[in-house]
């Protein structure tokens, strides 16, 4: 009986620990991005797009292959004029996702890289020099000249 | 004698060892028959398995390797390569009642553009195809909206309908475009793309050999740059399909060559690109009087490899941004070796106004630098060029041979 007792005691405390990593509210992406994009004067005119456009899974895809329900919201900022300057941010819905969100990440700098090289060589050090890296649950991709700043506007913002 | 239960029972023991082995008999024929079964079975689940493995994996190759085509090709997966000769073969022929709307009037659009190049049938088909390359790169714009993050191009921006009608124009478009062109005169020309399918252009052939042109890096600026390359020209910014795609082998209608300087020797280089930098060429060509060897090859590109540094250094006005390509060529006609340079853009200051003319922009330039003459440059910056981080360059204000003001410099 005690066994028994036990064994349940055991399978309660493996659920509740299964059950343990809820998502912590995640910030405003409209505050987000208007905070990165201020810690670079020079970003040259910049278009964005995030989970509250009409098309925002459709528009998702462009920045990533992460299964949108894995998203919990997102923007991107990009140059208007195809430069290489670009902030994009993926808060996911379980921790648990964020490498996948960072590694798509990764994968849309090399095709950003790709596209580039072809057609505007001189952005393609840029592109290099950009940074991909995840905090919690988001995943973050910074391509511009004042990444360091950028980056810690965005660490102040998730605070 | 009655019987005995004895003899009864020994009766039945002599009968069982037959039982035995009937009924041990049957056991084994059930078993066999289910191990050929199995085997059998096992045979041709494997053989499926191996099949499907087979053709699984071919498909998957075909997927990461997919056979070379010309056409239904997607380009930068948002622009796809499509044939045009519906609408080249309706102008030859006169006939377009197999077009549809959009095709008639592309070519319409078509017929007035040759028109605006002034095409004659006398002309040959080298002359046909610049007047083609110089209309095009002058009357289109690069749609820029192929390069951002989330691609804003115009509609059709990839065929001859959208290129000729809203004059804006990605790779793909101007590719088909000029194809298209060429079609309708009975040029033969391709579409030719990048292995990593981000990028295309043509090839067309002239006088039985085929030449290389892209018209997309040249759009704007008609300097020749890209204009009838061969494959080693060419090759050294892109990769493609050799196997597919016929070979582009001959300089004859190369500007460049065409207008090939001949140099002493490889030291007479930097002056020789200067000039040509300050003419706005876009491509160059030199030969040599000297014998060149492996060491010359060397010392070349050891000279085109620190203009480039400089220029990448700073943006000076109206000097290129960067060297583009350079390699070394064989003259078909005396074998011997030509250093090609390409110089595919220059800083110049953009002023909007694209339909401005040349003197309307001169006028506009003049005021500008009356108006805005005589400022101060902040501390830290000289005539537009940063001193930080460049503490070695010094400014050599003895240049004077063309009157085009101060070379630099890197001092030791």
């Amino acid at each position: 009986m005690k066994r028994k007792i036990s064994i349940l005691l055991l399978v309660f405390a493996l659920l509740v620990c299964g059950c343990g990593s809820k998502t912590e509210k995640t910030v405003s992406m409209y505050d987000l991005r208007t905070a990165m994009e201020a810690a670079d004067s020079s970003l040259p005119e910049m278009l964005n797009a995030s989970d509250n456009d009409k098309e925002a899974e459709d528009l998702f895809t462009n920045i990533s292959d992460l299964d949108y329900s894995k998203v919990d919201s997102y923007f991107v900022s990009y140059s208007k004029e195809g430069k290489a300057d670009e902030i994009a941010v993926i808060a996911v819905r379980d921790p648990a996702d964020v490498d996948a969100a960072k590694k798509s990440l990764e994968a849309h700098k090399e095709d950003r890289y790709q596209l580039l090289n072809q057609y505007e060589p001189e952005e393609v050090k840029r592109i290099e020099d950009g940074i991909v890296f995840s905090s919690g649950q988001y995943a973050v991709l910074i391509i511009c000249d004042e990444k360091d700043s950028v980056r810690k506007a965005f660490e102040d913002a998730i605070k | 004698m009655m019987e005995t239960n004895e003899n009864y029972v020994n009766e039945d023991v002599k009968k069982t060892p037959a039982l035995r082995k009937k009924k041990g008999g049957a056991w084994k024929v059930i078993v066999s028959v289910v191990l050929i079964i199995g085997v059998l079975g096992s045979t041709a689940v494997s053989t499926f398995n191996l099949v499907t493995l087979k053709s699984y994996i071919a498909e998957r190759e075909k997927e990461e390797n997919p056979e070379t085509t010309e056409d239904y090709v997607k380009i930068a997966e948002s622009y796809e390569i499509k044939p045009t000769t519906a609408i080249s073969d309706a102008y030859k022929s006169g006939d377009t009642s197999e077009l549809t709307d959009k095709e008639k009037e592309t070519l319409d659009m078509a017929k007035k553009a040759l028109e605006e190049m002034k095409i004659k049938d006398d002309m040959s088909d080298y002359e046909k195809e610049k007047a083609v390359y110089e209309w095009m790169t002058s009357s289109l714009q690069q749609d820029r909206g192929a390069l951002t993050v989330i691609p804003s191009t115009q509609e059709d921006c990839d065929n001859p309908y959208g290129v000729l009608k809203y004059h804006n124009a990605v790779c793909v478009g101007y590719a088909t475009t000029f194809r298209m062109f060429m079609q309708m005169m009975d040029i033969e020309c391709m579409v030719e793309h990048n292995t990593e399918c981000y990028h295309s252009w043509d090839i067309v052939k002239l006088d039985d050999d085929w030449y290389i042109t892209d018209i997309y890096s040249d759009a704007g600026l008609t300097n020749y740059a890209h204009f009838n390359m061969t494959d080693a020209i060419w090759g050294q910014e892109q990769n493609w399909d050799h196997d597919f795609f016929p070979a582009a082998n001959s300089l004859k209608y190369n500007v460049a060559y065409q207008n090939k300087k001949t140099l002493d020797d490889v030291y007479d280089l930097p002056k020789a690109l200067r000039e040509a930098m300050d003419d706005k060429l876009g491509c160059v060509m030199f030969a040599f009087k000297k014998d060149i060897k492996e060491e010359d090859a060397q010392i070349a590109s050891g000279i085109a490899s620190s203009i480039d540094n400089i220029l990448m250094s700073g943006s000076y006005k109206d000097m290129p941004y960067a060297l583009g390509s350079y390699n070394w060529v064989k003259d078909p006609e005396t074998d011997e070796y030509l250093f090609n340079i390409s110089i595919p853009s220059y800083n110049t200051v953009g002023i909007d106004g694209q339909n401005l003319t040349d003197k309307q922009l001169e006028k506009i330039e003049k005021a500008v630098q009356k108006a805005f003459s005589g400022l101060e440059p902040m501390e830290g910056y000289n005539n537009g060029m940063s001193i930080d981080g460049m503490g070695d360059v010094i400014v050599d204000d003895n240049y004077s041979e063309n009157g085009s003001g101060t070379t630099i410099e890197v001092g030791e």
